[in-house]
C-alpha cells in the first residue's frame, strides 16, 4: 500500500483510424447513459473516440431515473411500434448485461365507489395488458395477472381494503448508474479515453463554421487544453442548450424541455410489488421495491434551476407521500433515508403539461445552424438508451465512412459475459451472503476482479460501509478502474454511505482510501467525506420524518466527535479541525 | 429511604447527575428510564468539540473550575476533567475538556512516536489511520507520529465482525486481557504509546490493568455510536446508581402531571407492560433531545402528533429558536430545509434560566428539565452534568 495505484489511464489513445489530422475522430459530450452509450458504440466500431463529463458518469438524469427499462405500456395504444422497439430493446439489454437487470412485477390496484365501474375498470386494464402481454416475451417478461380483492390483499397486505381488484404486469429495473459505468468502462477497453469532473470550456469551430473540436478543463486542478476531432456529439441531457452554446450556437438549437423528477427512497423493500396509484392531480405514481430499498416515485414538474445541483424539495416528497397513503395508508410511519432528483431532457414543446411531453428522442445534426459536425442528442429515456446511441452513431458512421455495423445489442457489457455463483464469492473471498451478492449484482463477473483483489490482499475484504454493504476492495476498484475520484463517485458506484445510517459509518474511512489512492492527503480525504455528508444532508432533509429526525440528530453529534463540524454546509466550521 | 420521592426521568449524564445532586441533597430518589439515550452512545470525549463558536468553548471551558461537576465524575469514576488531546477513530487529533480514562491523552505524547494497534477488525484500517493521525495539524506542529504495528490479538474470524461493543466486552475477561497485553508486547513496537480501537471493556478496571501490565502509556480512539464508551458511562452510572441508594424504574412515562401539590407521573412498566401512576414532590425532565426520542417529530397530516413534541403528556412547552413551538401554520410538520438540520439540535423544552420548566401556566413549580432536553443549549456532557447537578439540588429544596 506504499504507493498510490494511479486510476485508469485516459490520455488520448493511439490514433486507430486513417485520419491522423484530428487527435480524435469523435468528441462526446456528457456522461449520462446516452454519452457513454454513443463513446462506446463508437469504440466498439473503431473509431477514436473522447468523452468529457462535467461532473460524474451518471452524474444527471441517467444516475436519478426510476431506475428501470420498462416495455414502453403508455405508448401501447398511441403507437405500438415504440412498445415493440422498446421491450425488444429491454431484451437486448438483458442480453449485454443480465447481471444489471432485476425483475419488478406491478400491481395496479383499482378502487371505486361503485362496483360496475370498478367492474369496467378492470376489465379494461385486463384487455389492454393481453395486449401488452404479445410483447412480453421480447423481454422474458410474465403475462399479467387479474386478480380479485382478496388475491390482491394476499400479495400485499398493506394495501388499503378500499381495492375492487387489480391486475399485474411484470416490467425490469436497473442501477442506471451501473449501467452509464459498464458503457464507459467498454468504450475505455475499446480506445476510448473517458475524461470526468473535466468541463468543456469552448467547441471550437473554423472559418466555415465546421466543428474542429473542444476545449476542455480539469475541474479540480484547472489543468486543460484542447482537443480535435472530426465529429462533436453533445449528449448532456438537460445541459444540452448550454452546451450548444458553447459553440456559439444559439441556445435555443438545441432546446429542451427540463422537466425535474424526484424520487424518495425508504430503508427497506416495503413491498414484494411494485404498486402504481394517482397523485392528487390524477398523475401517476408508484411506490418500487428496487435493489435493497423501497422507491417512491416521480414528480414532472418544468425547472429553472442550477442543473448542477438539483435537489428535492420537501413540497415534492409529500406530494408523493400523500398519493401513496392512499393505497398504502401505513406509508407514513415508514423510514425515508433519503431522495434523489434529476431532470429529464425532454423535447422542447410550448404548452402541454409536463405529463403529456413525448418522451420520444432526436439526433438534431448541427449544420442547419451553421455548424457542421455538431450534433445534439435531445429527449429519449433510460430504457431506449441504447437504440438512441445507435441511431446517433450510424449517422457518425455514415459520415465518416465506416462501414462497421453496430454490436452494442449483442456484445456483452463488461461484467455481464458470464454469471458468477455468489457463493463463489464467499467460500473464496470469505465474505458475508449478502456482501457477495451486492457486489455480484454490481460487476457480474467482473466481481471476480474485485474478488482477485482480496485474495491478493485480505485486508480489503473488510466491509467499510455496513448499510449497503461495500468491502474496500470494492472502493479500490471503483477508484482504479472505473474512474471514481471522490466520496461522492465511489458512492455513486456502489451506493456506499446512502443507507439507513447516511454514511456515518464509512464515509470517512473511504475519503483515507480515496486520498491514497489518488496521492493525495488525509486531509483531502477528510474534505471529501465531508463534502459528501453536506450534500446527502442536504437531499435527505427534505424527507426527515419521525424516525429518521433520530437518526440525523445522532448523525450530527457522532460527525461533530469523529471529524468535526456538522453535516450541514451553513455551520460547516473551518476546514482545520486539529 | 422512605417518602415521596424527587423523581428523574432519563438515565443519561444529565438525569443521572439530577439524581446524584438530589440524593446527595438527603432526597428519595427514583429514576425513570425506558431505553438507550445519546449518553450510551457517546464518543467517551466530555464535550462535543470542535466547536466552531468561541463563546461557546469559553463557556465550556470555564465549567471546568465547577467543583460540583468534579465531585460527580469523582463519584461516577472512570473520567478525567481537564484539556485534553483525542485520536477519533476518523484519524482526526481534537481537543476535548475530559474524557473517559480508556481514552489516550496524546497531550503528553507531543513529539513522541505512537504506535498504531493494527488489529485485523473489519471495522478498523490502522494503517490508514496512523496517516491520517501523522497528518494532522497538532502533530505536524509537534512532529508526533503515528506508525501502524501489527498486532495478533484475534482468536477467530469471526471477531472480525463482532459488534465493537462485544468485542470491547471481551476484554474484561482477565484472560484474554492477559493475551491482549501479550500480544501488544510481541508487536514489539519501540514506540512511546499505544493506541488502541474502543476495546479496553466494559469496566473502567480493564484500561487500567492493562496499562500497569504494559507500563506504557496506551490508550484507545473515541468510541463509534454504540460502542465501548457508553457502554461503560452505562456500567459506571448502574454501580454509581446502587452505591448511593438511587432507585431505578423501567418504565415509559406517558404523562406527568400535578395533583393537589404533588407530581404524578403515569407509567407503562418495560417488563410487564402495566401501568402505573409514581408520586413525585419534584419531577427533572432528562429525556434527551431529538436524538435520543426525547422529543419527537410528526408528520402525517391528520395525527393528534404534528411537528416537534414531548412524546408524553406534560404541561411543557417546546421552543425552537427563541420561540415556543406551535401547532403552527403546516400540517405536514416544520419545514427542515428552512430550519436546516440542526434544528433537530435546537429543538427542546423552554425553561428559565434555573432550569425550571414553562408550561402553559408560565413557570412550572416543581417541574424541571436538563440536559439535551433543554432548548438551545450545547449539546455537550459538561452542560448536562451541570443542568442536571442544579435541577436536582433545586428540586429537593423545592419542596
Amino acid at each position: 500500500m506504499e504507493d498510490p495505484e494511479t486510476p485508469a489511464p485516459s490520455d488520448p489513445p493511439a490514433p486507430r483510424s486513417q485520419d491522423r489530422e484530428v487527435d480524435v475522430d469523435v468528441v462526446v459530450i456528457g456522461g449520462g447513459v446516452n454519452g457513454t452509450g454513443v463513446a462506446r458504440d463508437c469504440a466498439l466500431r473503431g473509431l477514436r473516440v473522447a468523452l468529457f463529463e462535467r461532473n460524474d458518469l451518471a452524474f444527471g438524469a441517467s444516475g436519478n431515473s426510476s431506475g428501470m427499462i420498462h416495455g414502453g405500456p403508455r405508448y401501447l395504444t398511441s403507437d405500438p411500434d415504440v412498445t415493440y422497439s422498446s421491450c425488444l430493446d429491454s431484451g437486448h439489454i438483458q442480453r449485454i448485461a443480465p447481471h444489471l437487470l432485476f425483475r419488478i412485477p406491478f400491481l395496479m390496484p383499482v378502487f371505486g365507489q361503485n362496483e360496475l365501474l370498478a367492474e369496467a375498470t378492470l376489465a379494461a386494464y385486463d384487455t389492454f395488458f393481453e395486449v401488452y402481454d404479445r410483447y412480453q416475451p421480447l423481454k422474458r417478461g410474465k403475462s399479467h395477472l387479474r386478480l380479485s380483492a382478496d388475491e390482491l390483499f394476499s400479495l400485499e397486505p398493506g394495501l388499503t381494503p378500499h381495492a375492487r381488484g387489480g391486475v399485474t404486469f411484470d416490467e425490469w429495473g436497473i442501477d442506471g448508474v451501473r449501467l452509464c459505468v459498464a458503457n464507459a468502462v467498454d468504450a475505455m477497453e475499446h480506445g476510448a479515453s473517458v475524461h470526468v469532473h473535466t468541463t468543456v470550456t469552448e467547441i471550437l469551430r473554423g472559418e466555415s463554421g465546421r466543428v474542429q473540436g473542444v476545449r476542455y478543463r480539469k475541474r479540480r486542478t484547472g489543468e486543460g487544453g484542447a482537443i480535435t476531432a472530426r465529429v462533436v456529439v453533445n449528449a448532456t441531457g438537460a445541459w444540452a442548450p448550454i452546451t450548444a452554446s458553447l459553440g456559439g450556437l444559439e441556445s435555443k438549437a438545441a432546446r429542451v424541455r427540463p422537466g425535474k423528477g424526484i424520487h424518495v427512497f425508504l430503508d427497506r423493500r416495503l413491498t414484494n410489488y411494485a404498486i402504481i396509484t394517482r397523485a392528487i392531480d390524477g398523475r401517476q405514481v408508484f411506490l418500487l421495491p428496487w435493489q435493497n430499498v423501497s422507491v417512491l416515485g416521480t414528480t414532472d414538474d418544468d425547472y429553472y434551476g442550477d442543473l448542477d445541483r438539483v435537489i428535492a424539495t420537501g413540497d415534492e416528497v409529500r406530494y408523493l407521500f400523500q398519493a401513496v397513503a392512499r393505497v398504502f395508508p401505513s406509508i407514513w410511519q415508514a423510514r425515508a433515508i433519503g431522495t434523489w432528483a434529476g431532470v429529464r431532457p425532454t423535447l422542447y414543446a410550448w404548452g402541454p403539461n409536463e405529463d403529456e411531453l413525448s418522451r420520444e428522442h432526436e439526433v438534431v445534426d448541427h449544420r442547419m445552424h451553421g455548424a457542421d459536425g455538431l450534433y445534439s442528442m435531445l429527449g429519449g429515456k433510460l430504457a431506449s438508451y441504447r437504440q438512441f446511441s445507435q441511431e446517433m452513431t450510424d449517422v457518425i458512421a455514415r459520415r465518416l465512412r465506416v462501414g462497421i455495423s453496430c454490436k452494442t445489442h449483442v456484445s456483452p457489457l463488461p461484467g455481464g459475459d458470464d454469471n458468477v455463483d455468489p457463493m463463489r464469492l464467499v467460500v473464496e473471498g470469505g465474505m458475508e451472503a449478502v456482501t457477495a451478492t451486492r457486489l455480484e449484482y454490481r460487476h457480474g463477473s467482473r466481481s471476480l476482479r474485485v474478488l482477485d483483489r482480496m485474495l491478493k490482499s485480505p485486508r480489503e475484504a473488510a466491509v467499510v460501509c455496513p448499510c449497503e454493504p461495500v468491502t474496500e476492495a470494492e472502493i479500490r476498484y471503483s477508484v482504479a478502474h472505473e474512474l471514481a475520484e471522490s466520496v461522492e463517485d465511489v458512492s455513486r458506484r456502489t451506493r456506499l454511505g446512502l443507507g439507513a445510517c447516511g454514511g456515518v459509518r464509512c464515509v470517512a474511512r473511504c475519503g483515507r482510501i480515496v486520498a491514497e489512492m489518488t496521492g493525495r492527503s488525509p486531509r483531502d480525504g477528510l474534505r471529501s467525506a465531508r463534502a459528501f455528508l453536506s450534500i446527502q444532508a442536504l437531499r435527505r432533509r427534505a424527507a426527515v420524518g419521525p424516525d429518521q429526525a433520530r437518526q440525523e440528530a445522532l448523525a450530527i453529534a457522532a460527525l461533530r466527535a469523529e471529524i468535526g463540524g456538522t453535516s450541514e454546509r451553513e455551520r460547516d466550521p473551518a476546514e482545520e479541525v486539529s | 429511604m422512605s417518602g415521596v420521592p424527587v423523581v428523574v426521568v432519563g438515565a443519561g449524564f444529565a438525569g443521572a447527575a439530577a439524581a446524584w445532586a438530589a440524593r446527595r441533597e438527603g432526597a428519595p430518589v427514583v429514576v425513570i428510564s425506558d431505553r438507550a439515550g445519546a449518553s450510551g452512545m457517546f464518543s467517551g470525549a466530555l464535550d462535543l468539540e470542535p466547536w466552531d463558536r468561541a463563546r461557546e468553548q469559553a463557556e465550556e471551558e470555564a465549567l471546568l473550575e465547577d467543583v460540583e461537576i468534579a465531585a460527580f465524575f469523582q463519584d461516577l469514576g472512570g473520567y478525567e476533567l481537564g484539556e485534553r488531546r483525542l485520536a477519533t477513530r476518523e484519524g482526526v487529533v481534537r481537543r476535548a475538556l475530559g474524557s473517559d480514562r480508556a481514552l489516550l491523552d496524546l497531550t503528553p505524547l507531543a513529539g513522541k512516536r505512537i504506535a498504531v494497534a493494527d488489529i485485523e477488525r473489519d471495522d478498523w484500517d490502522a494503517a490508514l489511520v496512523a496517516r491520517s493521525l501523522s497528518a494532522a495539524s497538532w502533530s505536524e506542529k509537534t512532529s508526533t507520529t503515528f506508525v501502524p504495528v501489527p498486532v495478533k490479538a484475534l482468536r477467530s474470524g469471526h471477531e472480525r465482525r463482532t459488534s465493537p461493543y462485544d468485542f470491547a466486552a471481551l476484554h474484561d475477561d482477565p484472560e484474554r486481557l492477559a493475551g491482549l497485553a501479550s500480544a501488544l508486547r510481541a508487536a514489539d513496537a519501540e514506540a512511546d504509546g499505544f493506541l488502541l480501537g474502543p476495546w479496553l471493556g466494559i469496566l473502567a478496571s480493564t484500561a487500567a490493568s492493562l496499562r500497569q501490565t504494559l507500563r506504557v502509556p496506551l490508550g484507545e480512539v473515541t468510541s463509534p455510536t454504540g460502542g465501548a464508551a457508553g457502554a461503560r458511562f452505562d456500567h459506571a452510572r448502574d454501580v454509581m446508581f446502587l452505591s448511593r441508594g438511587i432507585a431505578t424504574k423501567r418504565a415509559r412515562v406517558t404523562r406527568v402531571s400535578e395533583r393537589s401539590g404533588r407530581w404524578v407521573l403515569e407509567l407503562d412498566e418495560t417488563e410487564d407492560r402495566t401501568s402505573k401512576e409514581l408520586e413525585a414532590v419534584a419531577v427533572v425532565l432528562a429525556t434527551g433531545g431529538v436524538a435520543a426520542g426525547g422529543v419527537t417529530l410528526g408528520w402525517q397530516p391528520g395525527e393528534g402528533s404534528r411537528g416537534f413534541t414531548l412524546p408524553f403528556e406534560a404541561p411543557a412547552l417546546l421552543s425552537l429558536d427563541d420561540e415556543l413551538v406551535t401547532s403552527g401554520g403546516s400540517l405536514f410538520g416544520p419545514t427542515l430545509e428552512r430550519l436546516g438540520l440542526g434544528a433537530l439540535e435546537r429543538v427542546g423544552i423552554a425553561t428559565s434560566d434555573n432550569g425550571l420548566v414553562y408550561g402553559p401556566e408560565g413557570e412550572t413549580r416543581g417541574l424541571f428539565a436538563a440536559g439535551d432536553a433543554v432548548a438551545k443549549r450545547p449539546r455537550t456532557v459538561l452542560r448536562a452534568v451541570h443542568d442536571g447537578i442544579r435541577a436536582g439540588a433545586l428540586a429537593t429544596k423545592s419542596h
